[in-house]
């Protein structure tokens, strides 16, 4: 009986694997059939020939420093709106009127257009830092009110509980107040490094440092070369598609609870 | 020496809960507090144990008093195992070792012993109910308040816990003060007796001394019957 509900289950895993697949199948499919109709590489540029632009990319000598400044700017915009927005939304979450008076610039930020806040910061900083300001403020507001968020949910009665049996401030602040707001911190995190990537490559276009995916990819537009510019999304896509899993893996060896 | 609770008064918005409640906590017996639904008994039981403030009142002796609580949920960590909520609150009091064997003796008292290690979100209502009882016993108080302990317990577990209880009661005499709506569980357990009346504000309608040690009582089942239907008559 066990090993029959436990088989089901490994197989529905296969069989779940297996749509995935199926899905990825499709989608190619669906590519090369509508390149194969519009017959034009400028315009839709076929699998293959991206496949096959994307590996000269990959090959190239710049391809890691291109890479790698992209993802260092993502990671300290990423970086700076963890910890200010740890901060900023321990103040929200713990302080009333602290709350009302920030939540107001949360909102505005928020409500901003990505492309307003990027031609802002091109006035006001050198082109590698454009990006960096772009990712910065678009996750920010996202990690702070989650923090907030995360707060607010604390369980008073379980405070309660631990002042009966007088539990020492730091422990309830490690044991209690920490665990409460972990999963608030790490679902907003996963959604602010989504965001802020494709914010980071946005500000890149527009702000053109010497080494950035997003300056790759203007290029490549502006001299017809679709199938580089398909190529580099793919490479855009994975990124986002692997520091998503990084953080869900980081979220399952902590909250092992759920 | 007694706690006493003097001229206690509370109020929430529109609902006078005690005005002028007076009440004696006797030590080390149990204080039973036998009421209907929504008179008082959890608000009166957060005032002894601190977590409400009263409009007025005196508590007397209660400083320096240590409690535990068996709330009338369990409030247990969902981020902790079985064992992670028992020495939760061990773990200021005790060495390691003795954080273990402690822990481990009361786990198995309830009757958990093969769930030391599972979360609450895979444990059943009296399972975590049974967590939290471990927790309280475990933790070594002058005071142990009880709010319903034994509900979503079934009629064996209720009784192997009272056994249990009782059992430790004997052998560590703490002050115990013990909510239920449960005539039985009043007549087993309790030395004195409160019965409150369903008003608002609440008083105490009777005091009831039980002069039969409850260990005795659960092998005298014709006195027992008695002290339920005094139990009953004064309900009604
Ligand atoms: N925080 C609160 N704010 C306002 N009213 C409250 C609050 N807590 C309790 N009350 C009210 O006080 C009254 C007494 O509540 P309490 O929880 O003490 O009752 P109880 O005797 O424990 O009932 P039960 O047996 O159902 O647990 C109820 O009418 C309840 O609505
Ligand atoms: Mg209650």
């Amino acid at each position: 009986m066990w090993e029959a509900k436990y088989l089901m289950k490994a197989s529905t895993i296969k069989s779940e694997k297996y749509f995935i697949f199926i899905s990825f199948v499709i989608l190619a499919a669906l590519w090369k059939l509508i390149s194969f109709v519009i017959d034009s590489e400028i315009i839709f540029p076929s699998p293959e020939s991206t496949i096959i632009r994307l590996y000269d990319l990959v090959i190239t000598r710049d391809f890691s420093l291109i890479l790698l400044s992209s993802l260092t700017r993502g990671l300290i915009g990423f970086i700076i709106s963890l910890l200010l927005g740890i901060s900023f939304g321990f103040f929200s979450g713990f302080n009333r009127y602290f709350n009302r008076m920030f939540e107001p610039f949360l909102i505005i930020i928020r409500s901003t257009p990505v492309m307003s806040i990027i031609l802002i910061a091109l006035i006001w900083f050198r082109s590698t830092n454009v990006p960096i300001f772009a990712s910065f403020l678009v996750s920010f507001p996202i990690i702070c009110l989650n923090v907030t968020e995360g707060i607010k949910n604390i369980d008073i009665k379980l405070i309660q509980m631990s002042k009966v049996y007088n539990i020492r401030r730091w422990r309830v602040a490690k044991e209690i107040y920490f665990p409460s707001i972990l999963p608030f911190l790490l679902a907003g995190l996963s959604t602010a490094a989504g965001i802020g990537w494709k914010a980071v490559i946005a500000a890149e276009v527009l702000s053109q440092p010497d080494f950035a995916l997003g300056t790759s990819m203007q290029v490549s537009r502006i001299y017809l070369e679709t199938e580089s510019v398909f190529a580099w999304t793919i490479v855009a896509i994975i990124i986002s598609f692997f520091s998503e899993r990084i953080i869900r893996r980081f979220e399952k060896l902590i909250v092992r609870w759920k | 020496m007694a706690l006493r609770i003097q001229n206690l008064k509370k109020t929430y918005p529109g609902l006078p809960v005690f005005d002028d409640f007076n009440m004696e906590i006797k030590d080390r017996e149990i204080n039973c507090i036998l009421g209907p639904s929504g008179v008082g008994k959890t608000t009166l039981l957060n005032i002894i144990s601190g977590i409400t403030h009263p409009d007025s009142g005196q508590l007397s002796d209660l400083k320096d008093k240590t409690f535990s609580y068996i709330f009338q949920e369990p409030r247990l960590l969902e981020w902790k195992t079985v064992y992670g909520n028992i020495s939760f609150v061990l773990k200021n009091k005790y060495s390691k070792k003795e954080v273990q064997d402690i822990a481990n003796r009361y786990i198995e008292m309830v009757g958990l012993k093969g769930f030391i290690d599972y979360y609450p979100e895979k444990l059943s209502g009296g399972m975590k109910q049974r967590v939290s009882i471990a927790r309280a016993f475990a933790f070594p108080s002058d005071i142990l308040i009880m709010d319903e302990p034994f509900k979503s317990l079934d009629f064996k577990l209720k009784r192997s816990m009272i056994d249990a209880f009782l059992r430790l009661w004997e052998i560590d005499k703490r002050t115990i003060i013990f909510v239920t709506h449960d005539v039985e569980e009043a007549a087993l357990m309790g030395n004195i007796i409160y019965i409150l009346k369903d008003s608002q504000p609440t008083k105490i309608k009777e005091k009831i001394e039980v002069g039969l040690n409850p260990k005795e009582r659960l092998k005298n089942p014709q006195e027992l019957t008695k002290i339920k239907d005094i139990l009953k008559k004064y309900l009604n």
